[in-house]
């Protein structure tokens, strides 16, 4: 297990300088430069922007004098917020949406492996079918619907929450909301196919002939197995819900990373959406080491074996 | 993205009509107005957006500053005079100055700090509208010192500002938000660092508390502000909110106060809501089609002559744009300062089947007819409102033998082409940057790099308007002005469609709102009833 924790971790540097390569001349194939907007600069201030920013030295000098900002910590300066680096916009941007997205991860997680097990324990049932058609449902509404309908209902007309915001524990209800939800429905329906899949395996009817209880066969036997997709799909997941999602954070105005990648490419934002596409490679590497180890553990064939 | 989030949230919103009572205000010296977007920058020598410029025109104070109609009022300045030729402008600085940590201010901090503007190290965005003080195109090309600009301390009191040219609005100038004064002291200690909340030191109304980025901006009352005693506000907050649904529904929650915008289509729901709180007034600004005059087919003056007639711009705005908009069939917005009654093309009065008859004909003698048609390819940058515009344009050129096609891109990609050329028909637009003819004119300057699209050169255009803005009589500046954009509205480079209009909610308890052309709206003339 510790080799190849060792391996992985190797192995990210060279992947991340890669993602870094190509993120880099995918951006500068992009057409249009950060100063091109509706306002039009003259050109004597558009080449000192340049100058400035020393976008107008040749590709390959640009490219080394990023990747050694970044071998040393430093992600550059933002093009469009003046005076700011990289570093320390994310560094004040990630922790609202870590908040945001990990209380929603554990609010979906909770849901959806609770409705999965209570549905598939009924399966074929009325109340299966439910859980799944809410499911599906929850899957399909797209969070810019979701969101909006949210707030104008319990912010708007009944006023239980603030609209939108930032400050309070009351403005994390909505987005945590909103957030989870598709997620919920995925694991949901993850975990109530495991679980009906492995309780007719031939080694559940075993135990079950060997009169086990109902709750240390699910506990001990089934869920272990079940969980095993619910698990893969968690690694990309928790990157993806950590690192903000640019549509909750729009509408419901968190401070977060989120929309720093739209916005970034947009605006043309290089060195911004560089160092979004780090931290988000990153943290899919790291999430993706973790669900290895999560899958050799709950697998009783690799349990306890030290590779 | 965006206009998706936008078309689901209005018709969320149209679903639950009816007025809406926001809630009563506890509060009256805290007021929470909302920011398009997040600022770009704190340092008002580097602002280029509009959310920058309501930040520091709250922060900080130049020479002059903007009444609450928009109009040049003493700032830091009680008084100015100009000279007889109208180039050299004497300011004399108010007695008490001082910056929010209560150094003294004296005119070198003025004289330092148009020399920071337009040092090509500051990079500012708006430097241009120093060019007409002497020295400053050498200085921003690099040629010559910072300190070789027109700009004198006459005695601790009194700025000198030497110009190449006269500018009749030049108080208004000076009282743009990027060329306020800055600390010296403050930028020697930090550096580029002095802008951050934790360093930075204004002479405004108000100073910075606090901010966390994307989420809010708390300013407070500067007691050391020179009209400190007039300012009803204690607690100012700025919110960064860039989906204009979400400041709607905000608003309607009573959880802010101003809002700077919201969705054109949004427009009589929210009057039937809201009421007199929605305020929509006209603006200094213009949208319009750029040719590129250099290619054909558009490098034919009657091809250019024949498409712009032939646009009934009215249906656009009642029936695309539906906020109040005015057509336009001039680049430079009527009431613009001292312009009196702006040009009109010879077609203006003319009906529109009398236009699209004559249309015909000029396209005709250039061989485009139904039968014989033209495909040209409209640029726009995405946007709902800039393709129904494309669209409809479509189709009143469609009888004329013209088969529109639309090039939709997003902004980086739409006005890096337009800078370079890219382009043989597209849409763009101009805000002005202050009250005047010639702020809206020298866009089509042979010479302006940069902003001149359409690649425009007409020598007798060139020297209308330099003689205008070399005239220091107003009447007969203005008379240059006019001769100058008959000819562009002549030669017809661009298509002008319409003037742009400021669409705001502003809660009815606000007293000091003045709804103006110029959309300037300082908070320091806020007070709640």
């Amino acid at each position: 297990m510790l080799r190849m924790i060792f391996q992985r971790l190797i192995i990210a540097v060279p992947t991340l300088f890669v993602i870094i390569t190509l993120a880099f001349a995918m951006i500068k194939v992009a057409p249009g430069g950060p100063f091109d907007g509706e306002r039009a600069l003259s050109k004597a201030v558009q080449d000192n922007l340049n100058r400035q920013y020393k976008l107008d030295r040749p590709l390959l000098e640009q490219y080394a004098h990023y990747v050694g900002g970044v071998a040393r910590g430093d992600f550059g300066p933002s093009f469009q917020y003046r005076d700011q680096s990289v570093t320390g916009l994310i560094r004040q941007g990630l922790p609202a949406s870590i908040l945001v997205g990990g209380i929603a991860l554990l609010c979906a997680l909770g849901a959806g492996l609770g409705l999965g097990v209570w549905a598939a324990q009924r399966a074929g049932r009325l109340a299966d079918r439910l859980v799944m058609a809410a499911a599906a449902t929850g899957l399909a509404l797209p969070s810019f619907v979701i969101a909006p309908l949210l707030a104008l209902v319990f912010g708007v007309a009944l006023r239980w929450v603030p609209v939108a915001g930032w400050g309070g524990p009351g403005n994390l209800i909505l987005p945590v909301i909103a957030l989870a939800v598709p997620y919920a429905a995925s694991i949901a329906r993850l975990t109530r196919a495991g679980v009906v899949e492995v309780s007719s395996a031939p080694f559940v009817r075993t135990a079950r002939g060997k009169n086990i209880s109902q709750t240390r066969l699910l506990w001990r036997h089934i869920l272990p197995r079940a969980l095993m997709p619910v698990v893969s799909y968690l690694g990309p997941a928790a990157a993806g819900i950590l690192t903000g999602s640019v549509v909750i954070e729009t509408i419901f105005q968190i401070p977060g990373i989120g929309r720093y990648f739209v916005q970034g490419a947009l605006n043309r934002d290089f060195t911004l959406v560089m160092g979004v596409v780090i931290v988000y490679a990153a943290l899919i590497i790291v999430f993706n080491l973790i669900v290895d180890i999560a899958l050799q553990w709950l697998d009783p064939r690799t349990r306890g074996q030290s590779t | 993205m965006r206009g998706v989030v936008c078309g689901a949230a209005a018709l969320t919103a149209v679903a639950c009509s009816g007025p809406i009572e926001r809630p009563e205000r506890t509060d009256k010296t805290r007021l929470v107005r909302v920011n398009f977007d997040e600022i770009r920058a704190l340092d008002p020598h580097k602002i280029s957006v509009v959310s920058d410029s309501n930040v520091a025109a709250d922060q900080f104070q130049g020479l002059t500053d903007l009444g609450p109609d928009a109009k040049p009022i003493p700032g830091q300045a009680k008084a100015w005079r100009v000279s007889d030729d109208g180039l050299r402008w004497t300011f004399e600085l108010r007695g008490g100055l001082m910056w929010s940590d209560g150094t003294p201010i004296t005119a070198d901090d003025f004289v330092y700090s148009f020399r920071r503007i337009i040092n090509p190290a500051t990079a500012s965005p708006y430097a241009n509208l120093l060019m007409l003080i002497e020295g400053a195109p050498e200085i921003l090309n690099g040629a010559a010192a910072p300190d070789t600009l027109g700009v004198f301390a006459e005695g601790p009191r009194t700025v000198v500002i030497q110009l190449t040219a006269p500018q009749p609005v030049f108080p208004e100038v000076v009282a743009i938000a990027a060329l306020v004064p800055v600390p010296k002291h403050v930028i020697d200690m930090h550096g580029d660092a002095w802008s951050r909340p934790e360093n930075i030191v204004s002479n405004g109304a108000f100073t910075m508390q606090s901010w966390q980025r994307q989420a809010q901006m708390v300013l407070k009352k500067n007691p050391r502000f020179i009209d400190a005693d007039t300012v009803a506000l204690e607690t100012l907050i700025y919110l960064p909110i860039s989906d204009e649904m979400t400041a709607v529904r905000r608003f309607r929650a009573g959880e802010v106060d101003i809002v700077p915008t919201f969705p054109d289509q949004m427009g009589p729901v929210l009057k039937e809501q809201l009421g007199t709180q929605v305020r929509v007034t006209v603006n200094q600004a213009t949208y319009y089609y750029v040719f590129h005059t250099q290619k054909p087919p558009f490098d034919n003056p009657a091809v250019r002559r024949a498409l712009s007639m032939a646009v009934d711009r009215q249906p656009l705005v009642d029936s695309i744009l539906r906020s109040g908009y005015r057509k336009a069939l001039a680049m430079v917005p009527p009431d613009t300062g001292f312009y009196g009654a702006p040009s009109q093309p010879d077609w203006a009065t003319w009906t529109i089947e009398e236009r699209r008859t004559e249309a015909a004909k000029l396209l005709a003698r250039t061989g485009i007819t139904p039968q014989t048609p033209l495909d040209i390819e409209i640029r726009i940058n995405t946007s709902d409102t800039h393709q129904r515009i494309a669209l409809a344009i479509a189709q009143m050129w469609q009888p004329l033998g013209i088969n529109v096609s639309l090039f939709n891109t997003e902004a980086a990609v739409h006005f890096a082409d337009l800078r370079k050329g890219n382009f043989k028909l597209a849409r763009a637009g101009w805000v002005a940057d202050y009250n005047a003819v010639d702020n809206f004119l020298f866009i089509f300057l042979s010479d302006n790099e940069g902003l001149n699209y359409a690649r425009y050169n007409s020598p007798r255009y060139d020297a209308l308007v330099t003689q205008g803005q070399a005239a220091s009589d107003t009447t007969q500046r203005m008379d240059f002005m006019r001769q100058a954009e008959a000819q562009l509205l002549a030669d017809s480079p661009i298509i002008p469609l319409f003037y742009y209009v400021s669409k705001k909610l502003v809660a009815s308890d606000i007293d000091g709102w003045s709804d103006n052309l110029r959309d300037r709206h300082r908070s320091r003339w806020f007070r709640f009833k």
